[in-house]
């Protein structure tokens, strides 16, 4: 039995295909939930969770305010708002200004969940155009949470990866592959 | 400036009985974003500097201004407008009730709807702690990048005989709202909660909740429930949810955040 408690994972520019891959390759039988921050048009609210669906073995649900976060499921941020996660595993939503230009803000994800979780929190950040995200995996990495990075390398849009890579150093940087068999690992 | 969780506490106290807005039962984490926030802005580096301000009207007022979150758009979810248009054309003089005022994106938005069902008669009334966010109602910059998306967000409204500048003037800055479009509302410098109940046509108070503990936002839906007799509209936010249970309220379009109080068999 894995000692995590969740993993949380942020994405931008290129991570949709590449969510779609990985959601494909977890295991049906994955105990953790899964919360997700993609940034996505804001006023695109459906068609995204309903792709990730058909991939998925495991249920995709874009929460509502004040929803409880369960194991075994995905968590996707609705387009135009914040989502963090409060201390007591619920889901709060925010319209609150923008970070980054975005609005759900990866960072604000990541950092919260770093807080919720601590060291029990897997923390990984996918192929993206800009820097957000980068001091919310900080923030787990400072909490002792598990940090993984995607090689940029393998990254479709390298800037979110190598930014987090700036200004932190993750237990690991993998390729989309090494994430799967991570996490079906745990 | 870091802020020790006994401080926020104690500030939420003080600022609750300054304001008179219940920030004691805001939910914690999205209270202390906002008051770091505020603490950043106004360069407030002791929290001995903060309760001096409250202790002055005016300054006490620009805090609860900036405590509210100000939209970022006209016509956020332009669906829910589509079908809170189509919903109006059987209430030719609606009463009308913003619980919530932040910068007026969502007034105005409001506003061109009205227009475009043709309803001239309606009569709306807004509420705000701020008398700063009332006053700046006059003089709403909307920057061009925001302009933009609002566009964008009108030609999701579906008319084709209307244009989103009937409603705005061009600045050097950017644009203003028409502000005759205001004739009709009627502004209330107060808490939405001390104000007495009323019945409504239409409410629409959508993520303010989200700033709310869970005992606060039952109870701002048992208030609002008071304001709501048959047919009357209430339009909440599309990820809120309504934590108490209103009798008869029905969705009318759960995907938008729209409920509409149906007939009592």
């Amino acid at each position: 039995m894995s000692d995590y408690k969740a993993v949380v994972i942020g994405g931008s520019a290129g991570s949709f295909s590449l969510m779609l891959k990985m959601l494909a390759g977890i295991k049906s039988d994955f105990k953790l939930p899964i919360i997700l921050c993609m940034h996505r048009l804001k006023h695109v609210r459906s068609g995204i969770a309903e792709s990730m669906q058909i991939k998925s073995k495991l249920p995709i649900i874009e929460p509502m305010d004040k929803q409880r976060i369960e194991p075994g499921a995905v968590y996707l941020a609705p387009a135009n708002y914040h989502m963090f996660i409060e201390l007591d595993g619920t889901v709060s939503l925010s319209t609150e200004e923008m970070n980054f230009f975005c609005r759900p803000s990866i960072d604000y994800t990541l950092s919260s969940c770093a807080a919720a979780y601590r060291e029990k929190l897997v923390g990984i950040i996918l192929t993206g155009a800009n820097a957000d995200g980068a001091k919310g995996l900080k923030d787990i990495a400072d909490k002792k949470g598990y940090t993984i990075v995607q090689d940029p390398a393998t990254a479709e849009v390298d800037t979110m990866p190598k930014s987090a890579l700036a200004v932190m150093t993750p237990n690991e940087v993998l390729k989309p592959e090494g994430i799967i068999a991570f996490l079906n690992n745990l | 400036m870091f802020l020790a969780i006994n401080d926020i506490k104690e500030i939420a106290v003080k600022m609750t009985e300054a304001i008179g807005v219940e920030y004691t039962s805001y939910k914690f984490s999205f209270f202390r974003r906002r008051l770091s926030k505020i603490f950043d802005d106004l360069h407030i580096n002791k929290v001995q500097d903060f309760y001096t301000m409250l202790a002055d009207k005016k300054s006490a007022d620009n805090i609860a201004y900036r405590m509210l979150v100000a939209d970022t758009e006209m016509f956020r979810d332009p669906s829910m407008w589509r079908h809170l248009r189509k919903l109006l054309t059987d209430k030719p003089e609606p009463k009308i009730w913003l619980p919530v005022l932040t910068n007026g994106y969502e007034l105005f938005s409001l506003l061109v709807i009205l227009k475009q069902a043709n309803i001239a008669n309606a009569r709306i009334v807004v509420n705000c702690e701020s008398k700063q966010a009332i006053e700046g109602l006059q003089s709403v910059i909307i920057p061009a990048k925001v302009q933009e998306v609002n566009i964008s967000n009108f030609e999701r409204l579906e008319v084709t005989n209307d244009s989103i500048d009937n409603y705005v003037v061009s600045t050097t800055d950017g644009y203003a709202f028409k502000t005759d479009m205001l004739a009709n509302v009627e502004f209330r410098n107060r808490w939405f909660m001390n104000e007495a109940a009323d019945k409504y046509d239409l409410i629409i108070a959508r993520n303010a909740m989200i700033n709310y503990d869970s005992q606060l936002q039952e109870r701002v839906i048992k208030r609002l429930s008071e304001s709501i007799e048959r047919n009357t509209i209430l339009c909440i936010g599309v990820k809120e949810q309504l934590l108490y249970k209103i009798p008869n309220l029905n969705t009318k379009n759960a995907a938008d955040g729209l409920y509409v109080k149906e007939l009592i068999v």
